[in-house]
């Protein structure tokens, strides 16, 4: 293998006092794949933010080459991203979305024949076969990261970063990106590839980093390691169990989902009793928040779902509210408040019909005020007044408008998504407090997490999706956080679920 | 304002509170009065009260169907209802014909003769808010195109109805609710063609303010992703907001015949624009989600003083519009700072 091309020494991060990424040493060769592995929260994009030049470190250094950073333009340096999210043109060209950033070309003219040659010299490169007259959004998602990556290459960077490439992809279409990426290593391009399926690491990976809590907890040869051993290097700490004195679960059926299938999902069968908190595990795009809002009515799907006994075919989310049922979304922005609104609107956009006089047909909102207080004041919602315009408060306190919205209509089955995300310490256990008690008087729950410790103290059952299938189901005294991540991260096909439940 | 950046919220009482979201909310009220200032000096008989009586009356249809677009404002979705003006237009076109051939054959009473011409009028503008409605919430086609096709439509229709001749006839007594009758206030009346757009706009600030459906329409423009997890279907609000549109249209098809007498086939041209400026004028947001009925009808009364403004000074036509357009320019501009150190911290 090359000589080290690329290196980080002491690389720190801190937002707010808080250190996000703390110390990290890292090397890489020419021509080496390199896993950079851990949990959620782990620091794993804070490193590769820094790397790329989108955060300024804190403290340390870059080194590329044998020059820091600091010393020459940053975009000097040969390094180019995939990011998770694909940043193409969806209405244009192969060619066109691979020489965006430089269209070949004299002046403001482009010049097409040119843009087309560069287009198939990187996927020459790459080894691939795409027409470069194609229209992206006509691919599917493989195809699509292959021309992410060819865009990537037009930087010619030596150093390349792939975060999370296979997400989306089908088992053929990673095969072929692992194809992609030998044929890069050939030429000596250093990559690092950020994944949350381990098998992929023992599958084209040289080299294995872990980060835990900010920190660099392992940095080893594939060869010296195995899967158990690093599932257990990202997991670490000891899970603390029994936080939440979980309520008991009754005998009643709450909600039956039959068969529900959309192009998310296949074959969901679920079942939760009242009182009971199921949670559903996976990894982020295993199809866990289309199925909530499918069964909330607002993706469309087949199937039938059953709520308190009662069978649907078709139903309505306004249908659902009534009955009862409420979700509170896991992207609070665009699906959960309403901007340039008070509280008071806010907080009474589910449950309308309940503030409008019965004698004049919805008319009335006579004891919003009063409500919105009590809601406010429940929740301890910190603001001046439920005249407050909601996007003038903090994140934390926005999603606990949210989740008073919900909660004070007492739900009976309520489907929470992702609810902690991106909510302070103390926010987060008192969400969780909520959630726990809801369960409690009755409720059943549904809960959406990507922190699994989370997912552990507050579920009474787990089940574990992946890709679009339920592929595992863990009963409380068998909860192990190692196990659940090893069931949503295989890459093993459907089959071995029933086995595990 | 530049001073309390942080807080343009309601925190607090006093005056001073008052008056900064009295400002935030209606800045259209200090255009108002400076213009009042001016015509005040200009022509002291502008403000007595047989001119102001007159100023309503001759701009009811103004006023109705600036109404209409206010609903189609705040519902969002970059709405915008384009073709109010030629579908009035051609609303009142086919009313007056009709109210015309009635009224000669002599037999029927006057009265059932208007409330028939009222009828095809609101018919004609709901079916059109209907064919808008549908192709927005169904097809999804941008309310700016579709509007604009359905303007020309109707302008057309109109064309080819009259072959472009102006239609009159109505019943007399169709023109003296413009004139005779009304409520008497002193020497003077109120006639009923100024007193129904009050109406109107009271009953719409309570549809507003007090009913679910108000309440749904303001929540969708507001965030329509929010709408839908909250039980609220946008594409049904977007299709009830678009007929109601219709509606308020086809009303204003009857206040032409009643306040002008006879019906120009192009009649609904000249008027669109003002409209569309008195309600964004007035500060209702045409991103949706925020704005009101009384925003709206001060945004209105603005521009009734600003067309009797150029027309008491003499301007003409080509000076009355490059006034509208630097009006325009600034206030959206100013308007459009003030939402954005509002909603956007």
């Amino acid at each position: 293998m090359g000589d080290v091309i690329f290196e980080t020494k002491g690389l720190s991060k801190a937002f707010f006092g808080k250190k996000v990424v703390s110390n990290v040493d890292f090397q890489l060769r020419e021509g080496e794949i390199c896993a950079l592995l851990g949990e959620n929260g782990a620091g794993k994009s804070t490193f590769k933010n820094m790397i790329v030049g989108l955060l300024e470190p804190t403290e340390g250094t870059i080194i590329f080459d044998g020059k820091a950073v600091g010393d020459t333009k940053k975009e000097d340096f040969p390094i180019a991203a995939v990011h998770q999210e694909l940043s193409l043109f969806l209405n244009l060209s192969v060619a066109e979305n691979i020489c965006i950033e430089d269209m070949p070309g004299k002046h403001t003219v482009v010049d097409w024949k040119k843009c087309r040659e560069k287009a198939l010299k990187y996927m020459r490169i790459m080894n691939i076969n795409l027409d470069p007259d194609a229209i992206v959004g006509t691919l599917g998602p493989g195809e699509q990261q292959l021309v992410e990556i060819a865009k990537a290459l037009s930087h010619e960077p030596r150093v390349l970063i792939l975060d999370e490439p296979t997400a989306s992809l089908t088992a053929p279409e990673r095969n072929h990106l692992f194809e992609v990426m030998n044929t890069l290593k050939k030429q000596n391009i250093g990559m690092i590839f950020i994944t949350h399926f381990l098998d992929e690491v023992f599958q084209v990976c040289d080299r294995v980093v872990v980060l835990r809590n900010s920190e660099k907890v392992c940095d080893d040869d594939v060869k010296n390691m195995n899967k158990r051993q690093v599932e257990e290097l990202m997991i670490g700490r000891s899970v603390n169990e029994g936080i939440f004195d979980l309520g008991s679960i009754q005998n009643e059926t709450a909600l039956k989902v039959i068969g529900l299938e959309s192009e998310y999902f296949t074959n969901i069968h679920i079942e939760v009793k009242k009182g009971e908190i199921l949670g559903i595990a996976g990894l982020i795009g295993a199809g866990r928040t289309e199925l909530l809002e499918s069964i909330f009515g607002i993706r469309k799907c087949t199937g039938e779902i059953e709520v308190l006994g009662q069978r649907y075919t078709h139903w309505t989310t306004q249908k659902l509210i009534r009955q009862g049922v409420v979700m509170i979304p896991e992207d609070r922005k665009n699906c959960g408040i309403f901007p340039k609104r008070d509280l008071k609107e806010n907080i009474t956009a589910a449950q309308m019909k309940e503030f409008v006089d019965r004698k004049v047909p919805c008319f009335g909102f006579k004891n919003e005020r009063k409500n919105a207080e009590k809601v406010i004041a429940q929740y301890r919602v910190k603001c001046p007044g439920v005249d407050a315009y909601i996007h003038e408060l903090s994140g934390g306190n926005q999603q606990k408008v949210i989740v008073g919205r919900w909660l004070s209509r007492e739900p009976k089955i309520c489907m929470f998504d992702d609810p902690t995300r991106g909510v302070d310490v103390g926010s987060r256990a008192e969400i969780g407090g909520f959630i726990v008690d809801l369960a409690k008087k009755g409720a059943a729950v549904l809960l959406v997490s990507s922190d699994l410790n989370e997912l552990v103290q507050l579920s009474h059952r787990i089940v574990i999706m992946r890709r679009g299938r339920l592929v595992g189901e863990v009963q409380k005294d068998e909860f192990d956080v190692r196990k659940i991540l090893s069931i949503s991260s295989s890459q093993e096909n459907e089959g071995e679920g029933e086995a595990v439940s | 304002m530049k001073k309390e950046t942080g807080d343009l919220g309601v925190k607090g009482q006093g005056i001073a509170s008052v008056i900064k979201r009295i400002s935030l909310d209606y800045p259209v009220i200090y255009m108002i009065i400076v213009l009042c200032v001016f015509i005040a000096f200009q022509n002291p008989n502008f403000f007595s009260l047989p001119n102001i009586i007159s100023t309503f009356t001759s701009y009811a249809y103004f006023t109705v169907g600036s109404i209409a677009l206010v609903f189609v404002f705040i519902s969002g979705n970059s709405g915008i209802d384009l073709s109010i003006g030629n579908v009035a237009a051609f609303s009142a076109v086919i009313s007056t014909s009709v109210m015309s051939a009635l009224n000669e054959m002599g037999t029927m009473n006057p009265w059932l003769i208007i409330l028939l011409g009222l009828m095809i009028s609101v018919g004609i503008g709901i079916a059109f808010g209907l064919f808008n409605g549908i192709a927005i919430a169904k097809f999804h086609i941008a309310p700016f195109i579709i509007t604009l096709a359905t303007q020309l439509l109707s302008l057309g229709l109109s064309y080819v109805y009259t072959n472009g001749y102006t239609v009159s006839g109505a019943p007399r007594e169709l023109s003296k609710l413009s004139t005779l009758i009304g409520i008497h206030v002193g020497d003077h009346i109120i006639p009923v063609a100024a007193i129904l757009p009050f109406i109107a706009i009271i009953i719409m600030t309570i549809i507003q303010s007090k009913t679910t459906f108000g309440r749904q329409v303001v929540l969708t423009g507001s965030n329509p992703s929010s709408a839908e997890h909250a039980g609220i279907s946008p594409q049904r609000i977007y299709l009830i907001v678009y007929v109601m549109s219709g509606l308020f249209a086809g009303l204003t098809g009857m206040f032409i015949p009643m306040c002008i007498g006879a019906v120009n086939p192009d009649v609904g041209t000249s008027f669109l624009m003002p409209m569309v400026a008195a309600v964004t004028i007035g500060g209702v947001s045409q991103t949706g989600g925020y704005g009101n009925m009384l925003q709206a009808f001060l945004g209105i009364i603005f521009i009734i003083l600003l067309m009797s403004v150029m027309t008491f000074l003499g301007f003409g036509l080509p000076i009355q519009q490059l006034a509208y357009g630097v009006v325009i320019v600034l206030t959206m501009t100013l308007l459009g700072y003030l939402e954005r150190k509002r909603f956007h911290n």
